[in-house]
């Protein structure tokens, strides 16, 4: 046998290698994955669709490689035998990476009944100067009427000014499909882009359409109003005019139509408009009126503010009403003397709105007071949207204005500032409240001290401790300690919030006013508050006592269980008993460090000391979220109990559902036993889809 | 519509007395009337929404499944029934096709409940046709659609909500409050995470049911066969068109336009959007990655520095605060039990997505989620899923509305409709 000599070899092993690099450059999509698609239907595997799709988009930055793949899914696009979604998948590869290369067989079903949509989804996206002319050229052909829609879409939607002599033809042609397309078309084209369109095409667009919309051609109205849009953005603005005079001045016009001409007006003829707009606040058409409130809020510029507002006198209510929303809206604070009159308007309506509006700009003294007047002479929704204006008035003065009158005018009008100095916030007023805590007048102390509640820090606690103590009765001393415990709550330092209450407490002999203390010192939380609470429980006082116990029962935290539990077992008092019962099983419920079996002794522990089925419920309860077989226990064993048996049922349920996973057998037994001795029908429920469960 | 006696027998949606004080019954004659289109999940939602108040009124519903139109008509009907005894009401009338209820001249408003691929042209047609329109999120299917709907809506002066309704929610906007009052810090980042762009659709061919209208269903979406998946056979759950592109973005868009909407109204960009788009490149970008011309980040998901985001998070150089439904939580703490000063702007607040659309609707305001908002949250959702279809970073120029220098990426904008749609 004759062997090849070595560079022979390497010499055919180099021409294969090039051979199988040109083939994979010429065709780099697989013959056989080519194979596939060709004969694609919707519901298949997408795999091949999708590598080939991948493969688009990975060489759309390779010119050579891409140009290949869209010959390749050109040869499908071609292929007769090619499946509908086949040739569908290949136009929207297209879409994205066509080149002139695939026009001319794009071209060739453009005007098929069953490929135009898809051919249009390939070509109209294409940049390229021949995709247009492919599709002008397909309007000469035949084709069913809506192929020749889709295209004349296409048209318009490219933006293509050379198709403006055609599309004038079918405009003025017979069929009303070609014809409403071809409107549409030209309306796209004279109000494209300037990147887009020809700098005559708006005109020579217009031009076209305006005969058509003088005769009331559908669509025509709106296709010219998008070339007098058009026509301005390349600067003709005198051609646009012309045009949105005659839309906005004919009232045979479509009333959308002849608003969007009015808002033309305003772009390109501004200050001859503004009394068009105005006018129509005097009008007797109510949804013009409407529109022109629209248009104020989006002119700008403080002269037109007090234009639009010397208007406000003379207009009808209903329309000072929406004039009044838009000038407060603009948010230029020029409308606000127009504001402050208007308040004073005998229809409710307008004056609602105006004090609204108050609200939305920069604060005058002015107007600030108007809105205190208001807010303490009124009531219902005259009161409430002035307080909520007073609440939300903006300005850099603002607080200070109103810091200034907390002092003056008349009890209404101060508390309704100091409510809103309140509710604003104002961190700068805290001073200046506690100034006026010692106010002669019980309501302007009272709503001094709510609205210190929002803002006071440790400046102001002490003065607003020293409320509760002087305070004349109960409802002033009520108000003072919900204050304090609000501000009290914000002071870290545990210590420095209960000493200001410890020496008022150790200082009065009133009893009265220890009831308070204490019950402050409850709701103020913290280990001295504590302390003392622990030191008043054990006193001699009963009704001190009585408080005491009331705020450990309500204490927050779970450091007096055993506290609480010694009450609960030991006190001569049931009431006593009982608060503090509720206390303890509402505390054993909430999280803590301690260990399941410790809470299941607190929960045992407290189903022994109730006397009553109340609390024993509820021990229950609470019993149900501990998931562990000795909770299971003890709720079993209360299932005989004919007053506890419904809520031992429920606990049973519960906790078994809770532990079935680690515990089946224990669990299953229970609902077993709940199955027998239950009656009720969600607890069983709940049980059988237990047992189901398990039984999986 | 007419001042005075006229006014009782026309369009009488402009701030009649009794709608804004909101107190005691509606007068007949100053109910809004709205238009519902599309009875899908969604639809049925906001029919039995506005059912319930007083001073609007349904008069007309389309729909391209005749089944569900007649459920939705007898809806109507029963739960109008007692007024239209008294003659308050005078029937609801079914439609197959949307431009017949818009061609009504007694309707003042519509509410768009259909797929993502039908809110371009049926915005843009209600516009046209002078209804005020409440539109579902997300907004639109291509950044062009954005473009035009926002264009037609102000040129004819429409008041348009869009359905992004956590807007109207006040954990989202005390949220933002927050973030946009500095609470947390100039912003460096957003994370908001949400799923994944929609696919090509492969459902096989199903028996078309009975008295669907498929064509009217598909409508400027390419030829496909149907498949229930598309149009289910009940109102019960969602229809999973959104997971396919010829009808929707997917979650990128279903829930961006919820989450991203968040972001964009945290960082003040309403009406704007972030100029590069980043896909993830396993180096440089963990994730898709969104950067604002101020330099503010935006990140499509977790990523390692903040790996369990839900929902979205605000990480600003003192402190982060993350909403989602249900929650908001700062770090720290302390930030979100902070109230607004005095000095600080807050946001508008809204009584209701719903009571906001219909209380604009008669003071000519914009709503909470006005067309522009939608529009601009969408887009920065269709950026995404355009960087992540190509695999390649994109710069946005907001003057021209064009990726600069990025022939590919512009074709992506907009989508060739079936004949005879248009926009």
């Amino acid at each position: 046998m004759n062997s090849i000599p070595f560079h022979s070899f390497l010499i055919l092993l180099a021409a294969l290698c090039w051979s199988q690099a040109v083939n994979a450059a010429e065709s780099p999509i697989d013959q056989e994955i080519l194979d596939r698609i060709k004969v694609y239907d919707y519901g298949q595997s997408r795999a091949d669709l999708n590598e080939v799709a991948d493969l688009v988009t990975n060489a759309l930055e390779d010119r050579n490689k891409i140009e290949a793949i869209e010959r390749q899914l050109l040869d499908l696009l071609k292929a007769e035998d090619s499946t509908f979604y086949c040739k569908q998948f290949v136009c929207r590869q297209l879409w994205i990476m066509g080149s002139p290369q695939s026009v001319p067989i794009l071209s060739r079903i453009l005007t098929s009944d069953k490929f135009s949509d898809m051919a249009r989804y390939a070509l109209e996206r294409n940049p390229h100067s021949d995709a247009g002319a492919a599709l002008r050229d397909a309007l000469q052909e035949d084709a069913p009427v809506k192929v020749h829609v889709g295209i004349i879409n296409s048209i318009g939607q490219r933006v293509d000014d050379t198709a403006i002599p055609v599309l004038a033809q079918l405009a003025n042609g017979d069929d009303p499909k070609l014809q409403a397309a071809a409107i549409a078309a030209l309306g796209r084209i004279g109000g494209g882009h300037k990147r887009l369109a020809g700098a005559d095409s708006a005109a020579n667009a217009a031009e076209v359409l305006e005969p058509l919309a003088s005769e009331g051609t559908v669509g025509a109205i709106d296709a010219l109003l998008l070339c007098g849009d058009g026509l301005v953005t390349n600067g003709e603005s005198a051609s646009a005019r012309r045009i949105y005079h005659w839309v906005w001045g004919n009232l045979q016009n479509p009333k959308p139509t002849r608003i969007a001409a009015l808002r033309g007006l305003l772009t390109v003829d501004h200050e001859a408009t503004i009394p068009v707009v105005i006018n129509l606040f005097h009008g007797d058409d109510l949804t013009m009126s409407a529109v022109a409130a629209g248009f104020v809020r989006q002119l700008s510029g403080q002269t037109l503010t007090k234009t639009f507002a010397s208007e406000l006198p003379k207009m009808p209510a209903s329309s000072q009403t929406l004039l009044i929303a838009a000038l407060a809206d603009r948010g230029d604070p020029a409308a606000v003397p127009a504001l402050i009159e208007a308040v004073g308007h005998d229809d409710e309506q307008v004056k609602l709105t105006a004090i609204r509006g108050l609200g939305t700009l920069r604060g005058s003294q002015k107007s600030i007071l108007t809105l205190a007047n208001t807010a303490a002479t009124h009531k219902g929704a005259l009161r409430n949207t002035a307080r909520d204006s007073l609440a939300r008035v903006s300005g850099l003065r603002t607080d200070r204005i109103m810091i200034n009158h907390i002092s003056k005018g008349s009890t209404d009008r101060r508390t309704e500032l100091i409510r809103a100095l309140g509710q604003r916030h104002a961190s700068a007023a805290a001073q200046p409240l506690a100034r006026i805590l010692g106010d002669p007048d019980s309501s302007v102390r009272i709503a001094t001290l709510g609205a210190l509640a929002e803002i006071a820090a440790e400046g102001q606690y002490d003065q607003m401790v020293e409320r509760i103590v002087k305070s004349p009765d109960k409802k002033e001393r009520q108000a003072a300690s919900k204050a304090v415990v609000t501000v009290g709550r914000r002071i870290h330092d545990e210590v420095r919030r209960a000493s200001p209450l410890a020496n008022a407490l150790s200082a009065t002999d009133q009893i009265e006013l220890k009831v308070v203390m204490v019950k402050t010192l409850g709701e103020l939380g913290g280990q001295p508050a504590l302390s003392m609470l622990r030191s008043a429980h054990t006193g001699k006082e009963p009704q001190l006592k009585d408080a005491a116990i009331r705020a450990l029962a309500e204490w927050e935290g779970v450091e007096v269980i055993a506290d609480l539990g010694h009450i609960a077992k030991s006190s001569d008092e049931q009431t006593h008993r009982i608060l503090a019962l509720r206390g303890y099983i509402r505390l054993i419920g909430q999280p803590s460090d301690r260990s399941t079996e410790e809470t299941i002794g607190l929960f045992a522990n407290a189903l022994g000391v109730a006397g009553r089925p109340d609390e024993k419920k509820l021990a229950l309860g609470g019993l149900g979220n501990v998931q562990d077989p000795a909770a299971l226990k003890i709720a079993l064993a209360q299932l005989d109990n004919k007053d506890l048996s419904a809520e031992a049922a429920q606990a049973t349920v519960k906790i078994a559902g809770g532990i079935l996973a680690k515990h089946p057998d224990a669990a299953k037994a229970a609902l077993e036993k709940i199955k027998s001795a239950s009656t009720n029908e969600d607890t069983l429920k709940k049980a059988d889809e237990l047992l189901e469960k398990i039984a999986k | 519509m007419r001042r005075g006696a006229a006014a009782a027998v026309a369009a009488p949606w402009v701030i009649p007395a009794s709608a804004l004080g909101k107190a005691g019954s509606v007068a007949p004659s100053n109910r809004i009337t709205i238009g519902l289109i599309g009875y899908g999940k969604q639809g049925n939602h906001h029919l039995h929404s506005l059912l319930a108040v007083d001073d609007v009124q349904i008069t007309a519903i389309s729909e391209v499944h005749r089944k569900f139109l007649e459920i939705a008509v007898e809806t109507t009907h029963n739960a109008y029934g007692g007024q239209r005894t008294k003659g308050a009401f005078s029937g609801c009338a079914g439609y197959n096709d949307f431009r017949d209820l818009l061609a009504r001249q007694d309707i003042d408003a519509v509410l768009i409940a259909t797929p993502d691929h039908w809110h371009g042209i049926q915005v843009i047609e209600a516009a046209r046709a002078g209804k005020d329109i409440y539109c579902e999120k997300p907004l639109s299917l291509t950044v062009e659609e954005s473009l035009l709907m926002v264009q037609a809506v102000r040129k004819h002066e429409r008041v348009f909500q869009t359905g992004s309704q956590q807007r109207s929610n006040q954990n989202f906007r005390k949220a933002c409050e927050l973030v946009r009052n500095g609470y947390i810090g100039r912003i460096k980042t957003v994370h908001a995470n949400v799923g994944p762009p929609s696919k090509p659709c492969q459902l096989p061919a199903e028996p078309l049911p009975e008295g669907l209208d498929w064509q009217m269903w598909l409508g400027p979406a390419p030829e496909a066969p149907f498949n229930a998946i598309l149009r289910p056979p009940h109102n019960d759950t969602y229809p999973q068109w959104r997971s396919y592109r010829d009808y929707s973005g997917g979650d990128m868009t279903d829930w961006g336009a919820h989450h991203f909407d968040i972001a964009q109204w945290g960082l003040g960009m309403d009406g704007q959007t972030p100029v590069e788009i980043h896909p993830p490149d396993g180096k440089e970008f963990e994730t898709l990655t969104y950067r604002y011309a101020n330099g503010v980040v935006l990140y499509h998901g977790p990523t390692k520095e903040a790996a369990k985001v839900n929902g979205i998070l605000f990480t600003g150089e003192e402190g982060k605060i993350e909403v989602n439904r249900g929650y908001l939580r700062s770090w720290p703490d302390s930030v979100i039990s902070a109230s607004l000063k005095s000095s600080d702007t807050p946001l508008n607040a809204s009584p209701g997505h719903h009571r906001d659309w219909i209380d604009c609707m008669k003071n000519r305001k914009r709503p909470i989620c006005d067309i522009e908002i939608g529009a601009s949250s969408v887009t920065v959702c269709h950026f995404g899923n355009i960087a992540y279809r190509l695999n390649q970073s994109l710069q946005w120029d907001p003057i021209e509305h064009r990726f600069e220098n990025d022939p590919t990426a512009n074709r992506l904008l907009g989508r060739t409709m079936r004949s005879p749609w248009r926009l």
